[in-house]
């Protein structure tokens, strides 16, 4: 497993196939889901991310002031943020986001109340509470493959290095050389939310996507609880990190099925 | 592909043209984005703004069908400007060649045009020859009846603002992509060119390919590393099935099907064998009776003699030109009983798929053989006429194997073809195609056998000797018949330089020859490791035809010493000093190894070089001309020949000449379909995938913001497309993806429509090809999907 292991996004060599959309779905055994139309922009479906979509291609068209079309693509997903405002405010104890000494940040479903403060404070909205098991989920980075020794998903199936995968130092090397082939090219992730592990090359600037300058939390309803910056995976030893890594998913099934079994007790 | 998915990373330009990769091909991007991480300028042209056109340096927008017009406009360029190679245009082109002085071109016809029949005669299109035979040339291109002055003179019509106004689009738009195209002139340059349906499915689609092979002759693109004409394939093993003789007019091996002339194997060898005097042409087809009788020992086996002309006359002749849209009309008549659909789905796929169905309700009995229920296999619950309970047919649905179940090969489009083990075994009662072909040949053999029949000897006496594997017939044992195997040595040949036209070798395919010899089976060898020259060709991975050559055509890298004309990138070069002094070729597999100046590059021509002008080949004309399609809101600019003279045509078209505007009134839009990334083909393996579905929810049409303003339609809207042929509804995305072209100084509105929806499965939707006309190419009889007249109206339910 990498040290800082980091995904890096670059729009320019995106051919909007969406193969990492589906490509996350399937690893992660995540429902198709639709309305029976494009609910977003342009071909974007389903509108945003959810429990069941933790990676989303989003796609909007835009012709600029020069007459260029530009058709233009993002990922919206978890950046993996080093003051990740679900880690920091999640009030579960003890915590179910975390963040581990790689940089990848997790909603434990074990310990996951159900409370959406996450959901609400997200500056990215990537969590989302997946109704039926009472919890939130969101992109894990597929720490799963990546304990295995193997790529994200999403980038395993990019055909073009628009998804890519590597030490933070790399990514962060290469994204900064590709912002600059745009006149107003930016790398977003560098010192936002403290360093993000998911860094996006950012053609037309920061504001053109909606990224946020600062992310902040967003939520007020539980935005006011005392921030504990003690990350809950920060203490364990290596070893205990491991067998944690390789089983959030694991843990995440039993919740379900846990939930399962407590809708079919109903009567 | 001449050349191959690898070397497009090679390209210094990649010129998208009826194609859109990075939709269709995802995984064709891995090698374009290389390219351009090299420094490469990517090039789109399309009607659409498309996902390929949104990766590229230059778009241009064009009307769908008139291909013809954008690019002998680059010609003219290219010539006008003098952006050809020009030494290699004298040595491997038919550039000098003369031509004959019968030959003339009027009025959008060519000379030998036969009205009443819609046939070409071709006698005119010749060479002059002196008394031995020999073509007569002009090395300094200057004789006004050499090929080269003959192709100038034709493309001086197609000048900038004449393209851009049959075109629709902006004349410094034509420009720019002509300038940085034709700037592949250069020696030390390479520009590919990649197509797909966009080009071929139109009446002029073979012209429309050939319109590019002229353009990558004269700039010197053909044979050299990141060259070449390179057809993306739209399935994955659908080179490997034409290879095998899928389509009507070819046997394995693009070796030609019999015609009732054909009364003896010396008769159709006299027809099907090219002669050439010329000593420096290899003219490679003069083999051609090794392959067709090394063909016919495997087909028939001992029963194939030299005093039984090897069983010739047990292939079956064809007396037309039986393509799809030919079956589905003697369907239509009545004469066609029976059917089996093998992956192939012509109640979503086909041209007029309410003319199919209806064609399709006089079969007797229809076998299905797919991994899905399809609408082919259930036609009878919406037949375009009638009601299900009056449909007579019995269908069976046979549940096949998909890929990853059943071992075997697939060639790819680059030609390589690459063996594939089975990694899981078949759901439920699937079974793969090979186990059904082998039970239904064992099946039907028996019952000649037993009851006897007309003309039993081809069945009974077929040779079939698979036995064995897991399911009963050895894939393996195919294979190696494919390859073939020397009788008398009983050895398999390492090519098909080893095949003979005495009966005593035996082979299955001849472009396959060497594919699976005594050192095994090449296809499985997965050998990472580039060759010296560096240009990707990895000669040890999977293996490639013919026999492992990565690039075809690749002694045209050279000048005439066998130098290459672009060291950095060279593919073959000569090396006078190696084998003992006597010289050889070193890099790639060469098109034939001699020396240099002793035989010219193209050596599957008859003249031995590319052809400029075609003299035989093409029945629609020795050079490309512009017609328009079949529907067209346009009067022909060029000529007044409206459409292709020769066009296949199976239902007469609605617009003729004398409705011609009044048809334009009721259907004003121009309508093209095309393919989704998110979907494939008829949409049996896609839209039964929740996760595909979530991407593309639904039918749809997409159409200019203007049109939609104008019909009061917004995005998300249920409209009706209306043709002659029918109508459907779909629900309309408004995108600034499809804009309307100017012509005339008006805007003529565009709509696009994927054609991958049908009415079962878990997301359906309405056929595009209900709105399709039967008709086509004129040399393919492949159908004009991409470009035909519509109405588009509010409404519907969609």
């Amino acid at each position: 497993m990498l040290k800082n292991p980091t995904i890096l996004y670059d729009p320019m060599l995106c051919t909007g196939c969406r193969g990492c959309q589906v490509a996350c779905k399937q690893w992660n055994d995540l429902q198709g889901e639709s309305s029976g139309w494009f609910e977003g922009p342009s071909y974007t479906s389903p509108k945003w991310i959810s429990a069941n979509t933790w990676l989303l291609l989003q796609m909007h068209e835009e012709r600029f002031l020069d007459g260029k079309l530009v058709w233009a693509f993002t990922q919206r997903r978890c950046h993996h943020c080093q003051d990740a405002a679900c880690v920091n405010l999640c009030p579960a104890e003890p915590k179910a986001a975390a963040r581990d000494e790689h940089g990848i940040v997790t909603i434990d479903p074990e310990l996951c109340i159900g409370c959406g403060t996450c959901v609400e404070n997200c500056p990215f909205e990537a969590p989302k509470l997946a109704e039926e098991y009472e919890i939130a989920r969101k992109c894990t980075m597929c720490i799963d493959r990546q304990r295995a020794g193997l790529r994200p998903a999403c980038v395993t199936t990019c055909p073009t290095g628009a998804t890519l995968f590597g030490e933070r130092d790399e990514m962060v090397r290469i994204g900064k050389e590709r912002a600059k082939r745009n006149k107003r090219g930016v790398l977003y992730g560098l010192s936002e939310a403290g360093g993000s592990s998911v860094l996006y090359v950012l053609p037309y600037g920061r504001e053109y996507e909606g990224f946020p300058a600062d992310p902040k939390p967003r939520g007020d309803v539980m935005g006011a609880l005392p921030r504990k910056d003690a990350p809950v995976l920060g203490s364990l030893s290596a070893p205990g990190a491991v067998a944690l890594g390789s089983v959030v998913l694991g843990l995440q099934k039993l919740a379900e099925r846990k939930t399962e079994v407590r809708r079919e007790e109903k009567p | 592909m001449t050349n191959h998915w690898n070397d497009i990373a090679n390209a210094d330009v990649i010129m998208i043209a009826g194609s859109n990769p990075a939709s269709n091909h995802p995984m064709a991007f891995k090698h374009i984005m290389e390219a351009k991480r090299r420094g490469a300028t990517i090039i789109t042209i399309d009607p659409r703004f498309t996902r390929s056109a949104n990766r590229s340096d230059l778009y241009c927008k064009l009307r769908p069908g008139t291909d013809i017009a954008f690019v002998n406009g680059m010609i003219r360029y290219a010539i006008e400007n003098r952006k050809y190679h020009q030494d290699y245009v004298k040595w491997a082109t038919n550039a000098s060649f003369l031509l004959s002085p019968d030959f003339a071109v009027a009025d959008g016809l060519f000379s030998g045009f036969d009205a009443e029949q819609r046939v070409y005669d071709p006698a005119s299109w010749a060479y002059q020859k002196d008394a031995e035979g020999r073509i007569k040339s002009d090395p300094t291109l200057r004789d006004p009846s050499c090929a080269f002055q003959v192709l100038k003179t034709h493309v001086a019509r197609y000048t900038p603002e004449a393209v851009a106004r049959v075109c629709g689009c902006a004349r410094k738009d034509f420009l720019a992509v002509a300038e940085a195209f034709c700037a592949t002139g250069r020696p030390d340059k390479a520009g590919t060119m990649l197509y797909a349906m966009g080009l071929t499915q139109h009446t002029v689609g073979s012209q429309n390919v050939r319109v590019w092979a002229i353009l990558q002759t004269l700039l010197g693109n053909m044979g050299i590393a990141g060259g070449g004409i390179n057809a993306m394939r739209g399935e994955s093993n659908v080179q490997g099935s034409t290879d095998f003789g899928l389509l009507y007019h070819i046997l394995p091996g693009y070796l030609q099907t019999p015609v009732p002339t054909d009364q003896s194997l010396a008769a159709y060898l006299q027809r099907c064998t090219p002669a050439s005097q010329d000593p420096t042409s290899a003219n490679w087809w003069q083999n051609y009776p090794k392959y067709i009788v090394s063909y016919l020992k495997a087909m028939y086996g001992a029963a194939a003699t030299t005093q039984n002309d090897f069983c010739f006359n047990w292939l079956p002749k064809r007396d037309g030109k039986q393509s799809h849209m030919a079956i589905f009309e003697d369907m239509d008549r009545g004469k066609i009983k029976g059917a089996f659909f093998f992956g192939q789905n012509p109640a979503v796929g086909g041209p007029d798929t309410n003319r199919e169905t209806r064609a399709l309700a006089n079969l007797d009995w229809l076998v299905a053989v797919d991994l899905w229920q399809t609408e082919t296999a259930n036609f009878w619950l919406h037949p375009s006429e009638g009601r299900p309970a009056d449909i007579k047919t019995e269908v069976f649905l046979l549940p096949a194997s998909a890929s990853f179940e059943k071992e075997g090969s697939i060639s790819n489009s680059g030609r390589w073809a690459q063996w594939r083990y089975k990694a899981v075994d078949p759901l439920g009662m699937a079974k793969s195609d090979l186990w059904i072909v082998d039970q239904l040949v064992r099946e039907i053999r028996r019952l000649y056998r037993s009851e006897g029949g007309e003309f039993p000897d081809p069945i009974v006496k077929l040779s079939w000797d698979y036995a064995g594997g897991e399911e009963g017939i050895d894939v393996h044992k195919v294979a190696r018949e494919i390859n073939g195997l020397d009788k008398t040595t009983g050895h398999q040949v390492a090519s098909f330089a080893a095949l003979k036209d005495d009966g005593t070798t035996v082979c299955g395919n001849w472009l396959y020859a060497g594919s699976y010899t005594d050192d095994g089976n090449m296809m499985a060898r997965r050998d990472a490791t580039d060759a010296a020259n560096g240009i990707g060709l990895f000669p040890g991975w999977a293996w490639c035809w013919p026999v492992n050559r990565r690039i075809l055509y690749n002694r045209a890298s050279c000048n005439p010493d066998g130098v290459p004309w672009n060291p950095r990138k060279w593919v073959v070069k000569w090396d006078p000093t190696a084998n003992a002094g006597k010289g050889a070729w070193l890099g790639d597999v060469p098109d034939g190894g001699w020396p240099p100046r002793d035989r010219r590059p193209f050596i599957m021509r008859p003249e031995g070089v590319a052809c400029l002008f075609a003299t035989s080949g093409m029945v629609d004309g020795p050079l490309p001309e512009h017609y328009e399609p079949m529907e067209s809101v346009m009067r022909n600019r060029f000529s007044r020949t409206q459409t292709n003279p020769v066009a296949a045509i199976f239902q007469t078209p609605e617009q003729n000449d004398r409705n011609f505007e009044e048809f334009v009134r009721e259907y004003p839009i121009i309508a093209t379909t095309h393919r989704l990334s998110e979907h494939w083909q008829a949409g049996q393996m896609t839209r039964n995938i929740s996760l595909l579905n979530e991407l593309m929810p639904a039918m749809f049409v997409k159409m200019s913001l203007e049109l939609a303003d104008r019909l009061g339609i917004k995005n998300g809207q249920s409209v009706v497309v209306t043709t002659p042929r029918g109508e459907i509804e779909a629900r309309a995305h408004v995108t600034l993806r499809i804009q309307p072209f100017e012509i005339d100084g008006q805007p003529v509105e565009c709509i696009a429509l994927p054609w991958h929806f049908g009415f079962i499965g878990e997301s359906t939707g309405a056929p595009a090809n209900r709105l399709t006309g039967h008709w086509g190419d004129a040399n393919t009889q492949i159908p004009e999907y991409k470009v035909f007249l519509c109405n588009v109206k509010k409404g519907g339910t969609a």
